[in-house]
């Protein structure tokens, strides 16, 4: 256990190494996501439209989205932008390719949580965002949000390998559907024709859709975390499987 | 370096486009799996505006189509601006970043001809190809009488826009120069974060939010303005902000960029050095 808390201490670091002054792009960036989508939902509300969220479940839909956002979609670097040879040196290392995967990916969400995450929680109040739960089913969802997300991830990966390593195109590619289909962005419960029926129960609807549902209270603990089971067993099986069989396609061209 | 005449430009803008256009033959299945593959993503991208726009019936003060005439417009511009950087034109601070930069210097082309004659029209055009398509989609259900110029007003409106990504692109770009590793990836950034946020639509906005977004980070001026002023909506005067606002960070991007490029011409880069390239 202590070798992968090693690598997430190291991945950790490695985020930080050139100095903390270097993540205030991504943290500025971070902030300028939220607030125009933030002021959206206020601009809805303001015009009186009949909606199933109020102002309040919105914003802090919103606010806890942008403050787990590395949990709620997850993205390792086997797919992020896999051209420099960083998915082989997984298997040069006396460790599991799962584990070096997840550890690694753990650990790059620290600096982004402890200067992003946790200095706008404790502000949140002051925004007149409702930072509580409405209930803690919230947490188990997350682990499942997570855990389903590492094995997506592999999907992906095996996707990327069989389609010739194009991963630039991937990594866009899926960027835009799980953006949409995730429901991080907009809640399910608001989309127009009936679509929350459904998308709710798709395989990206597990993601980060599930959980901020749970934490704003508009949806079942029951329905999201049996969807959600069902989705983490039948997409880790394929992602063993899967990956067993693809891993061995894997090409580096350097960078 | 010398200068090269125009005919000589379009023949190597040629020679790219033909190379893309190999690509394409050599395996088109494959190809044509990508780029419709590419096409879905781009839709995706905009369908959460839209679908939000089309349930609320608009979003401050825009109507459904005009939003979709926004998220369309925004769509040309990075749609034209990803066809024509297929040499990291766009993004500068790739090049520099990766020690590429002294590699241009050998080049018997100006830097400007080299950084601009990548352009793939027919592997790299889906994001321009859904742009046009959901403008003519809007265009047909808009609840209003365009006026005849509005097609004019389009064609200078997106070419100012571009100009304010590039410049934006180059302007962050310079800081590449005094730290390469950090800065690698600071166009992208800036520019991917750009394109992610002109979808809002800012109407209906209080000023203190719109006018940073018209300024300090300016992704209003890839879509909500120029929509605007395409559709009438805007006075006079605000329809000449970002022509002026092209210009100024046109200047800023130049003199910076130039200034960066004097620094780093004498401290040079440490991706040569052992241990220094990417890893």
């Amino acid at each position: 256990m202590q070798k992968y808390i090693i690598t997430a201490s190291t991945a950790m670091r490695s985020k930080t190494n050139g100095g903390v002054v270097y993540m205030f792009p991504v943290i500025i960036m971070k902030i300028v996501y939220l607030v125009p989508l933030m002021f959206i939902w206020r601009t809805i509300t303001a015009s009186g439209a009949a909606i199933e969220m109020s102002l309040s479940q919105l914003l802090t839909y919103t606010y806890v989205n942008a403050l787990l956002a590395d949990m709620l979609i997850i993205q390792t670097y086997m797919t992020g932008w896999d051209f420099d040879s960083k998915s082989t040196a997984m298997f040069t290392r006396p460790m599991s390719v799962y584990g070096q995967v997840i550890s690694r990916t753990v650990g790059e969400w620290g600096p982004t949580l402890l200067l992003f995450s946790l200095p706008m929680a404790v502000i949140a109040p002051f925004l007149g965002i409702q930072i509580i739960p409405y209930t803690l089913w919230f947490i188990p969802s997350l682990i499942l949000c997570i855990s389903l997300g590492f094995a997506l991830e592999f999907v992906f990966f095996c996707i990327t390998l069989r389609l010739r390593n194009v991963s630039w195109l991937m990594h866009v590619i899926r960027a835009a559907i799980i953006s949409f289909f995730s429901g991080t962005v907009i809640p399910f419960r608001i989309l127009p024709f009936g679509l929350d029926r459904w998308m709710a129960y798709q395989p990206f609807g597990s993601l980060g859709g599930a959980p901020l549902a749970l934490y704003v209270g508009v949806n079942q603990p029951v329905r999201v975390i049996t969807a959600q089971v069902v989705w983490n067993v039948v997409f880790w099986l394929i992602a063993i499987c899967w990956f067993k069989q693809s891993r061995e396609r894997m090409v580096s061209f350097g960078g | 370096m010398g200068k090269i005449t125009f005919k000589r430009y379009m023949q190597l803008v040629g020679i790219y486009a033909k190379m893309d256009f190999a690509t394409v033959l050599r395996d088109t299945k494959f190809m044509m799996f990508c780029i419709v593959s590419d096409l879905f993503g781009n839709i995706s991208s905009v369908s959460g505006i839209f679908l939000l726009a089309w349930r609320f019936d608009g979003i401050g003060g825009l109507d459904r189509y005009e939003v979709l005439f926004m998220l369309a417009y925004g769509n040309i511009v990075m749609g034209v601006m990803n066809m024509m950087g297929g040499c990291n034109a766009l993004f500068p601070s790739r090049i520099i970043g990766r020690g590429q930069w002294e590699h241009m210097f050998i080049m018997p082309l100006p830097y400007g001809v080299q950084m601009t004659i990548g352009v793939y029209p027919f592997t790299t055009s889906s994001k321009l190809v859904t742009g046009i398509a959901l403008m003519w989609f809007a265009v047909a259900n808009i609840n209003m009488a365009l006026p005849w110029w509005w097609v004019f007003a389009l064609i200078i409106n997106v070419i100012i826009s571009m100009v304010i990504v590039a410049a934006l692109s180059y302007l962050v770009s310079s800081l590449t120069f005094y730290a390469p590793v950090q800065c690698e990836e600071i166009s992208s950034t800036v520019v991917y974060s750009a394109e992610y946020t002109s979808t809002f639509p800012l109407s209906g906005m209080p000023l203190y939010i719109r006018m940073p977004l018209l300024s300090i980070f300016p992704a209003g001026l890839l879509a909500w303005l120029p929509t605007l002023i395409i559709l009438g909506k805007t006075p006079i005067l605000t329809n000449l902000y970002p022509i002026m606002f092209a210009v100024l960070v046109s200047f800023a991007a130049t003199y910076f960029f130039k200034k960066g490029f004097e620094y780093y011409v004498k401290k040079g880069i440490n991706r040569y050095v052992a241990g220094g390239h990417r890893s």
